[in-house]
C-alpha cells in the first residue's frame, strides 16, 4: 500500500513541478515553439493559396493557432528583462506580426488568392526564426 | 474468415489515438528515423501482453483486472486500478479535446460547445451500439488513416535507412538536453504503443465476445496481424514527420496541422480522409478509454459487467462509463489544452505498465490455471523481458518528464 501511494504521490508531484515550473521561461523552447506554430501558418497559408483546404478548414485552424500565438508572445514579452533578453527582443515584434497575419489568413480564408502576399511574409519570418531558435539551444 | 479479417481491420484501424499520432509525428520531425525502432519494440510489446491477455481471457474467462486483484492482492491492486482509472480519464479528456478541434475544422462552433456535443455523442455510440458494433464502426472509420501511409511511400523515404532505424541505436544528437529529449520520446512513444487501456478492452472485449479455449489461435492472428498492420501506421506517421514536416520545420501539435500533410498530396479529398480518419480513430480511444476504466472498477470489485448486459443488469458498471465520460468532458471543459493532458497521460500509463502486466505475465504462465494453454518458452522469454523494459521506462518516466520541461526540451 505504501508503495502504491508512493508511486501515486511522485505522479501528483509531477504533475505539479511540470505544470507550475513555466517552461515557457525557458527562452529556447519558447523560440522554436514559435518556429513550429510560425511554420503551421506558412502550411496553412500555402495550402489556401493552393485551394488544398477549404474555407472552414483555414478560418477554424488559424483560430486554434492565433492563441498559441498570442501565448508565445507574452512570454517573449517577460523574457526580454531576463538572460536571452536580445534574442526575446528580436523575436517579440516577429510574434506579433505573425499573430496579425496568421488572424488575416483566418479573416481571408473565403479568396484564396489573398493568402499568396501573407504566405511570403510568412516565409520570411520563419527565415528569420529558424537560426534564432537554433542558435538559443542550449550546448 | 470474415469475423477474423474485420477483427484484424479493427484492430488495425483502433490502434492510433491522439497520443500516439502526437507523439510519432513529433519523434519524426525531431529525431528523423531515429525513434523507428522503438515503434518496432513497442509493437512486439503489445503483441506479447495482447495475446497473454486474449488467451487468459478465452481460457478462463478472466479479464485483466480481475487477475489483478487475484495476483497482488487488495491493496496493490486498488492502488493499480486507481492509477489506471485517472490514466484512462486524461486519455479520455484528451481524446473528447482532440475530436472538438476536428469538428471544429469542419464546422466553425465553438471549442467548447464542440466539446459538449462530442460528450453526447460518445455517450449515445456507447448507449446506442452494440459491443461488436463499436468496435467496427470505429475501428473501420479509423482505417482512414492509411492516408499516412500512402503518404509516406509517396515521400519516398530511403528503404535502406529506414530499414536500419529498426536496429536499436541512439544517434548522434547535439547536447545532454537533446539525449534527454530523445529518452523521454522513446519512453512516450513505447507508452503510446504499449498503452494499458488497449490491453483491459481487448481482454475485456473478448469476455464480452465470450470466446472459448477454441478462439486461442484466432486471438492470436487477430493481435499479430492487426497490431503489426497498426503499427504500420504509427512508422507512417514517424516517415511523415520525418519526410513531410521536419524540413518545413514544423513540430505539430494540432490534428489539422497534421492533416495538411494529407493536403498537399491529395488536396481537399485527402485533407477530408484524413480529417474523418482522426475523428473516428480519437472517438474509438475516447470509448475504449471510458469502457476501460469501467471494466476495471467493476471487475475488481466483482461487479456485474458488459456491454451485452442491458443497463438495468449492470447499473453500476453503466453508471461507471457515463461518469468518466462527464469527468473527461469536465477536465476538457477547464480550458486545459488536450495535447498537453494526453502527453501527462501517456507518461503516466508507462508508469502503471509493470503493475498491469505482471500478474497477466504469472496467470498466463501459470500450468495450473491455464493447462495447455500456459505460456511456452518464447511467450516466457517475451513477457520477462518486455517486463524488465517496461520497468525501466516506469522508473525513468518522471525524472525524463521533469527534466524536460514536460517533454518540451
Amino acid at each position: 500500500m505504501a508503495v502504491g501511494l508512493s508511486i501515486v504521490g511522485a505522479l501528483g508531484f509531477a504533475t505539479f513541478v511540470a505544470a507550475t515550473g513555466n517552461p515557457r521561461s525557458t527562452l529556447y523552447i519558447t523560440l522554436g515553439e514559435l518556429r513550429s506554430r510560425a511554420a503551421e501558418s506558412l502550411e496553412i497559408a500555402r495550402g489556401s493559396a493552393a485551394s488544398r483546404l477549404t474555407p472552414n478548414f483555414v478560418r477554424a485552424q488559424t483560430a486554434q493557432l492565433a492563441p498559441r500565438i498570442a501565448s508565445l508572445r507574452d512570454a517573449l514579452a517577460d523574457a526580454e528583462t531576463h538572460d536571452g533578453g536580445a534574442d526575446a527582443r528580436t523575436a517579440r515584434p516577429l510574434s506579433e506580426r505573425l499573430l496579425a497575419l496568421t488572424q488575416q489568413l483566418g479573416e481571408r480564408a473565403e479568396t484564396p488568392s489573398a493568402a499568396t502576399p501573407i504566405e511570403r511574409e510568412l516565409s520570411a519570418i520563419v527565415e528569420r526564426l529558424v537560426p534564432l531558435a537554433r542558435s538559443a539551444r542550449p550546448g | 474468415m470474415l469475423e477474423l479479417f474485420l477483427g484484424v481491420l479493427t484492430a488495425m484501424g483502433g490502434f492510433v489515438e491522439i497520443g500516439e499520432l502526437t507523439f510519432a509525428i513529433n519523434a519524426g520531425s525531431k529525431f528523423g528515423y531515429g525513434l523507428l525502432w522503438v515503434a518496432g519494440v513497442g509493437t512486439i510489446g503489445i503483441i506479447v501482453y495482447g495475446e497473454m491477455a486474449g488467451r487468459v481471457a478465452a481460457v478462463r474467462g478472466q479479464p485483466v483486472f480481475n487477475l489483478i486483484r487475484e495476483r497482488v492482492g487488495f491493496d496493490a491492486g486498488l492502488v493499480t486500478l486507481m492509477a489506471a482509472v485517472a490514466v484512462n480519464v486524461l486519455t479520455c479528456a484528451a481524446e473528447i479535446g482532440a475530436i472538438a478541434l476536428v469538428w471544429q475544422l469542419f464546422v466553425d462552433w465553438p471549442y467548447r460547445a464542440w466539446v459538449a456535443v462530442a460528450f453526447v455523442f460518445l455517450v449515445l455510440a456507447v448507449w446506442v451500439l452494440p459491443f461488436q458494433w463499436i468496435e467496427r464502426v470505429f475501428g473501420l472509420g479509423g482505417l482512414l488513416l492509411v492516408v499516412f501511409l500512402v503518404i509516406a511511400v509517396m515521400e519516398a523515404p530511403d528503404l535502406g535507412e529506414v530499414g536500419a532505424a529498426f536496429m536499436p541505436h541512439v544517434p548522434a544528437l547535439e547536447s545532454t538536453q537533446e539525449y534527454l529529449l530523445y529518452a523521454y520520446y522513446t519512453v512516450a512513444l513505447l507508452s503510446s504503443i504499449m498503452l494499458p487501456y488497449e490491453v483491459y478492452f481487448y481482454s475485456s472485449g473478448a469476455v464480452e465476445d465470450r470466446w472459448k479455449p477454441t478462439d486461442v489461435r484466432r486471438n492470436r492472428l487477430i493481435v499479430v496481424l492487426g497490431f503489426v498492420l497498426g503499427s504500420l501506421l504509427c512508422v507512417a506517421l514517424i516517415i511523415v514527420g520525418s519526410q513531410f514536416f521536419g524540413p518545413r520545420h514544423v513540430e505539430p501539435q494540432l490534428p489539422g496541422v497534421v492533416a495538411t500533410s494529407a493536403a498537399a498530396h491529395f488536396g481537399v479529398a485527402g485533407l477530408l480522409i484524413a480529417i474523418g480518419g482522426m475523428f473516428f480513430a480519437f472517438a474509438g480511444a475516447a470509448i475504449e478509454t471510458a469502457l476501460s476504466a469501467a471494466y476495471g472498477i467493476a471487475q475488481f470489485f466483482g461487479w456485474p459487467w458488459g456491454r451485452f448486459r442491458p443497463p438495468r443488469e449492470a447499473s453500476r458498471f453503466t453508471i461507471a462509463w457515463l461518469a468518466v465520460f462527464a469527468l473527461a468532458t469536465a477536465v476538457i471543459l477547464t480550458g486545459v489544452d488536450p495535447v498537453s493532458v494526453v502527453e501527462y497521460s501517456i507518461v503516466f500509463s508507462v508508469v502503471i505498465l509493470p503493475l498491469t502486466y505482471l500478474p497477466l505475465l504469472l496467470v498466463a504462465g501459470d500450468r495450473r490455471v491455464m493447462g495447455e494453454y500456459a505460456n511456452g518458452p518464447i511467450a516466457r522469454a517475451l513477457g520477462w523481458l518486455y517486463m524488465g523494459i517496461v520497468t525501466v521506462a516506469a522508473l525513468a518516466a518522471i525524472p525524463l518528464l521533469i527534466l524536460t520541461h514536460g517533454g518540451q526540451g
